[in-house]
């Protein structure tokens, strides 16, 4: 019972927190309690929002919820609360008794006092500039620019994400799945191995190369400030291209067009 | 084009499913909304069967277009009533240049264009927007693991809630990457959608006062613009990621179940129940939240109905509206635990 109050106070306050919408839907609530004469509607403004804090906040039923949710994803419960209708309509219950420049004039005051309980969505805080026309980091797109298609490549962590989303023909030797194998100190499984190896600053080729090619990877791509122990023609590869954050190597028997896709039962 | 595809293959859709139902398609944005959501429930209808017996996406996509070309047709050949309301809605255009209405369709316009020339990197995107290019790319839907593209996969959590195969089949008809389509083109369809939604909740609210109806749009396009708390709250979705399924369940589709009950108030016909029956599947396909989500919502509204009106038939009707989110809920469940 504590770890539910726990988690459905953590949540609403990650859902509530640094704004005054909270507190304003409580007061549209008790607005719209005391001035809608149509029953149904205040059963629906009223009622429904306050059943469903009530729902998220009982522990009967939040428990069963967080168990056919999930744990993690409880919070979503509060998307049923709609805040964008519940608390426009108090605003218009109070606008709608003026006449029409007094009206314009509140809506105006109204809709700056809306802003100034949130924060703004569009900003720099979670946007920046897009420079191409897929939206994703434009060091991306250097790379796959040079990359050829229909390959398999081991690209730095800070590609992975973004490298299939640019050309979904290039096949990867590690996904987000892998991100576990970080913190791993011992281990004897060659994929791990060859995953831990990459993320160091300075690269052993002798330990890399060897398991880089019995996977299959064509193409090895990392951070341009990585150093190496050897010499890569020694191991098999050589450099094929490089950008300003990321140089790319390639397998000496690979030949161009060639089709290395990796594909495991 | 891929506007002009949405909106109007499911303005004409929406009439067709209005004229089947027996529900006035009044005006413009209501058949729309209408058509969007028989669209998502018809894909869900065919991708599910069809992901699970090994169908291809390429035979997928071609099902699926037929179907809703024939129901684009079956639209066509009520143009003589189409017409008829459009001409009501013209003649009654001006009403709506009201000076919430003009707020509104600023607001809108800085969020879309504002959208357009920045980006959101989310980290989810290598999962759902893969699987949109994975399908596209090898033909098959879902039986690739999208993250590396190296493997078999099937994780039994998103199975029942493919989405992002809808933004694929774009892709395939426009000849365009999903990335592309989920990250650029779709915010286009995605927003205006939701905000039609948040146009037909005000009409229902404000039936008589236009200008109170411009002035609750704004307000609700204002709340999607300023948030509270974590980024990931259910309003913020609709600028920062409307390409996600569950963005579009937050944004659209849980408005769309409120417009329902709205509707319900003052009607009960059996139509309205279809339609909601509708909505309810096709909150099935964005997310296996909608699953899970779409019943609660529906059930406890219908519950506080049955109660206030002491006739239990709201909640059975309800109940029975979500009976294909209530199945699923369960195979869900089955497939997860």
């Amino acid at each position: 019972m504590q770890d539910f109050f726990e988690i459905a106070r953590t949540d609403f306050a990650a859902a509530f927190a640094g704004a005054w919408l909270f507190p304003l839907l409580l007061v549209s609530i008790l607005w719209i309690f005391l001035k809608e004469k149509d029953k149904m509607k205040k059963l629906l403004l009223c009622g429904v929002p306050l059943l469903f804090l009530f729902v998220y906040w009982c522990p009967f039923t939040g428990i069963l919820f967080m168990k056919l949710l999930g744990q993690n994803v409880y919070w979503r419960l509060l998307w049923l609360i709609l805040l964008a209708v519940v608390i426009p309509y108090a605003v218009c219950i109070l606008l709608k008794g003026l006449s029409d420049i007094q009206r314009q004039v509140a809506f105006v005051v109204l809709m700056g006092v809306l802003a100034l309980a949130g924060k703004p969505v569009l900003s720099k805080e979670w946007f920046e500039p897009s420079t191409n026309v897929y939206k994703l980091p434009q060091n991306v797109i250097e790379v796959c620019e040079l990359l050829p298609s229909n390959i398999h490549a081991l690209v730095s962590n800070r590609l992975m994400p973004y490298i299939r989303q640019c050309d979904p023909t290039i096949t990867l030797e590690y996904g987000r799945n892998s991100l576990v194998y970080n913190g791993i100190t011992e281990t004897e499984k060659e994929e791990q191995i060859l995953y831990l190896e990459v993320q160091k600053s300075e690269i052993d080729l002798a330990v890399l190369a060897p398991l880089a090619k019995k996977q299959g990877c064509t193409f090895l791509v990392f951070s341009s400030n990585r150093t190496y122990i050897g010499n890569w023609k020694d191991y098999g590869y050589k450099e094929y291209a490089s950008t300003d954050e990321f140089c790319i190597f390639v397998d000496l028997d690979y030949k161009e067009g060639q089709d290395t896709r990796k594909w495991e039962e | 084009m891929v506007m002009g595809l949405f909106f109007g293959g499911t303005f004409f859709s929406g009439h067709v499913v209005c004229k089947i139902t027996k529900v006035r398609a009044e005006g413009v944005l209501f058949p729309i909304v209408v058509g969007a959501m028989s669209w998502w429930a018809l894909m869900e209808i065919l991708l599910l069967p069809m992901t699970m017996l090994h169908g291809t996406f390429e035979g997928f996509v071609v099902l699926y277009s037929v179907v809703l070309v024939g129901i684009f047709i079956g639209g066509l050949l009520g143009w003589k009533g189409i017409a008829r309301e459009l001409k009501i809605v013209s003649r009654r255009a001006k009403e709506y240049l009201t000076f919430g209405h003009v707020v509104a369709f600023l607001l809108i316009l800085y969020q879309l264009v504002y959208l357009h020339h920045h980006m959101y990197l989310e980290w989810d995107d290598t999962y759902y927007v893969n699987l949109a290019n994975e399908a596209v790319n090898s033909n098959w839907i879902y039986w690739v693991y999208p993250e590396t593209g190296a493997f078999a996969d099937f994780d039994k959590r998103y199975v029942l809630s493919l989405w992002p195969i809808f933004y694929a089949w774009l892709s395939k008809i426009f000849g365009v990457l999903p990335t592309i389509m989920a990250h650029t083109i779709l915010p286009w369809v995605i927003i205006p959608l939701s905000y039609m939604v948040y146009g037909l909740i005000g009409g229902k609210l404000f039936a008589r006062d236009k200008e109170l109806q411009g002035m609750f749009l704004a307000m609700a396009v204002l709340l999607h613009l300023f948030m509270s708390g974590e980024h990931t709250a259910g309003l913020t979705f609709l600028s920062i990621t409307p390409w996600v399924g569950k963005g579009v369940l937050a944004t659209v589709l849980i408005p769309m179940l409120f417009y329902h009950m709205l509707r319900m108030i003052k009607r009960e016909k059996k139509g309205e129940w279809i339609l909601l029956g509708l909505t309810a599947l096709g909150g099935c396909l964005l997310s296996s939240m909608g699953i899970m989500l779409t019943p609660v919502f529906v059930g406890g509204t219908m519950l506080l109905f049955s109660v206030y009106r002491k006739k239990v038939r709201y909640l059975t009707h309800g109940m029975l509206a979500c009976l294909p989110c209530l199945m699923l809920g369960v195979y869900y469940l089955y497939l997860t635990h």
